[in-house]
């Protein structure tokens, strides 16, 4: 199996390889044609989003070269000069490529831009507490979600994220259902999706997505959007390089499958593949219904319902060690009505709302919480409205337990 | 402007003209419109699909009558206008308003009316507080008609239940004369201490929006907030007003279809009428 982590290749400017003249030219098969009229065209390369205007001279000469030529071969010796310069715009944009030049990787980009940003917060450019990424990609389960990053966002928007006029600092929340002032001060960015090309290697998205929280940097906490659990995976396998980490995941139906020979693996095997992976101490699922003879050995531990409500997770959580670095999955199979829907006097078969939240308060008490991710949400379910606004409740809320009790910046 | 016939009658009540009246008798009006919700289409369909549900249940002991439905023009303030000028003809029948929404903004036009003639304690049962700022706006829409309701000179007392969720500033201080009660508070509030908060000599008008139930329950509409009143909650606070307090007049707002469930939010939304409508010989003594 590929190196999940293994990042994109850097792109090598095609405009650095010396003199065009001397190369064979062909254009990108990323190139379209955007928008043309009398006088002038517009192209651009659907992998990096780079745009150019061309005259519609320029836009015969730039198709001269559908298949790989030299620039001798397209223009007179008297026009070469002026080509020339053309060639070496072109060759930056990408939109000519070097056709003797090992491709780069298809997917040259890591992020994408997206609609709406997570509570219409800023777009991402520089360091910030929070900072949130989309992975729409849903082909190693069989819960359509791809979707889900989207329906998040957009229910986001009833969230907006605000500064204060006095100083200019974020306004934080307030969260009624405690009576009191959340993520007061803490910054908040969305750097837009993980570009994900449907039909690719799962592997090739993985380390894209290991790519992108490295280019996010160490300082902030990602917020990931899935995605399905797989997601899971390749996040906490990218954090892990950062310390010894410990996956506490959310949810009803526990991933306790042991881990296929395949090189695609599924959703249901994320526990056992990341217990391979170097400095994944142990995974804790937290929230099924009941509970599940399966084992996977001594790292994985499974809280269920009925455990949970006879002790607090702060007790339950000691033997982990004091202030463990914890990356925080929610399944979002946990908004199901089924697990979810309480009774008059507030009982339900799977956690409740408030059980929910009071768990991931209690996570960011006891331990550090490094990451957070969401995944898993059926947007094809009658719920999926529902489910959007549960995850926005619960990420602010997991987003404010990482800054542990006293609501101070870790 | 009369009512346009429903295709079917809430609980198969007769049609205004035909019914016996007698005093304080409900008169349901049904308000299709979507005009004060700019963000989620659907809540017109919400009269007839609480017609719809309200079939599948028992009549209530106390009947009523059904004026139908108010049609109007595809602007909201004009509709409003309309809206008022049925509220002024069921009051001059004698009889109690009853209004199936609708969005929430249509409930300005049943106080504006009701408030004139004296003064009134407005109880807003809803997950939100509806009171945004509506700075440039040239009129109120579904998240300001409480703030606006709020300035009108006969609306003395504001009780508020059901706020809750993580919101973008703290809305639990509405004004003088005003009160919130979360929905964390609300589940525990009893008949006692509800009553306390509304005065007994003020006529009440109760507006219920469908999102103060969780919507696990009622998922169809338009704004969920989760973890929100259980059903039987809210059939609590709903039948202690109805026993104890003189309701000049009641809404329910906010029933989405289109995004409705196996039509259960419309279901409930029927159950929790036929409930008030159950009690409703108290007001007929009132």
């Amino acid at each position: 199996m590929r190196n999940p982590d293994f990042p994109v290749d850097a792109s090598v400017s095609s405009a650095e390889r010396g003199d065009p003249s001397a190369l064979r030219l062909v254009l990108s098969d990323d190139w379209i044609l955007e928008s043309q009229d009398e006088t002038h065209v517009t192209v651009a390369n659907t992998a990096t989003a780079a745009r150019m205007k061309l005259s519609t001279a320029a836009y015969q000469f730039l198709k001269a070269f559908a298949k790989p030529r030299r620039l001798d071969e397209v223009v007179s010796p008297g026009a070469m000069a002026g080509a020339r310069a053309q060639v070496g715009k072109l060759l930056e944009k990408q939109l000519l490529l070097d056709a003797d030049a090992p491709r780069a990787d298809r997917a040259l980009r890591l992020r994408t831009t997206v609609p709406y940003r997570f509570c219409n917060a800023p777009a991402y450019t520089a360091a910030s507490d929070f900072v949130v990424l989309g992975v729409p990609y849903d082909l190693a389960g069989t819960v359509d979600c791809r979707g889900a990053p989207t329906a998040i966002r957009q229910k986001s928007l009833d969230y907006l994220y605000r500064m204060r006029i006095t100083d200019g600092r974020p306004n934080g929340w307030f969260d009624a259902n405690r009576e009191t002032w959340i993520l007061r001060g803490a910054t908040l960015a969305d750097a837009g999706d993980v570009y994900v090309e449907y039909g690719e290697d799962q592997s090739e998205l993985f380390g894209r997505i290991s790519s992108a929280l490295e280019e996010l940097g160490e300082g902030a906490v990602p917020v990931v959007l899935g995605g399905d659990s797989s997601v899971t995976y390749a996040v906490a396998a990218a954090l892990r390089r950062r310390g010894p980490l410990t996956v506490v995941q959310l949810s009803a139906e526990p991933v306790t499958a042991p881990a296929s020979a395949s090189e695609v693996f599924g959703t249901d095997e994320v526990a056992a593949r990341l217990l391979q992976l170097e400095g994944i101490e142990r995974f804790v699922s937290l929230g099924a219904p009941t509970t599940s003879s399966a084992s996977l050995g001594d790292r994985v531990m499974l809280y269920d319902v009925p455990t949970l409500r006879r002790a607090p997770l702060d007790t339950l959580a000691c033997d982990w060690g004091g202030k463990a670095a914890v990356h925080l999955s929610i399944d979002l199979g946990v908004t199901k009505p089924e697990y979810l829907r309480t009774d008059e006097h507030g009982a339900s078969a799977g956690l409740s709302q408030s059980e929910l939240r009071s768990i991931i308060t209690a996570l960011g008490r006891r331990h550090r919480l490094v990451g957070i991710d969401l995944v898993g949400l059926d947007t094809r379910s009658g719920f999926a409205h529902l489910s959007a606004a549960v995850a926005c409740d619960l990420a602010l809320t997991a987003m404010d337990a990482s800054r542990g009790h006293d609501g101070a910046k870790r | 402007m009369s009512g346009a016939g429903p295709r079917a009658s809430l609980f198969g009540w007769p049609d205004r003209n035909l019914a016996p009246t007698e005093p304080g008798m409900l008169c349901v009006v049904g308000a299709p419109t979507n005009l004060g919700n700019p963000i989620a289409r659907g809540a017109a369909k919400g009269p007839a699909a609480i017609r719809e549900a309200s079939r599948l249940l028992t009549p209530p002991r106390v009947p009523g009558c059904d004026w139908g439905d108010v049609e109007g023009p595809a602007n909201l303030a004009r509709y409003l206008e309309r809206l008022a000028e049925t509220t002024k003809e069921i009051v001059e029948r004698g009889l109690r308003p009853l209004f199936l929404g609708g969005d929430h903004s249509i409930s300005y036009a049943p106080v504006s009316v009701l408030q004139s003639a004296g003064d009134l304690c407005l109880v807003w049962i809803d997950a939100h507080t509806d009171f945004s700022p509506w700075q440039g706006a040239a009129f109120h829409d579904h998240k300001q008609v409480l703030r606006r309701l709020s300035k009108l000179h006969g609306v003395r007392r504001i009780v508020q239940i059901g706020y809750r969720g993580i919101t973008v500033g703290d809305e639990r201080s509405l004004g003088d004369g005003a009160v919130v009660v979360t929905s964390s508070r609300a589940r525990g509030l009893t008949d006692v201490e509800l009553l306390a908060l509304v005065p007994e000599d003020l006529p009440c008008y109760v507006s219920i929006d469908i999102d103060a139930v969780d919507p696990l329950h009622a998922p169809g509409t338009g704004a969920p907030v989760p973890d929100g009143l259980h059903p039987l909650h809210l059939r609590r606070i709903l039948r202690a007003l109805v026993r104890s307090r003189r309701l000049a007049g009641l809404d329910m707002v906010e029933v989405n279809p289109v995004l409705d469930v196996q039509a259960s939010t419309s279901a409930i939304a029927a159950e929790l009428i036929r409930d008030a409508a159950d009690h409703w010989g108290f007001q007929l003594a009132s």
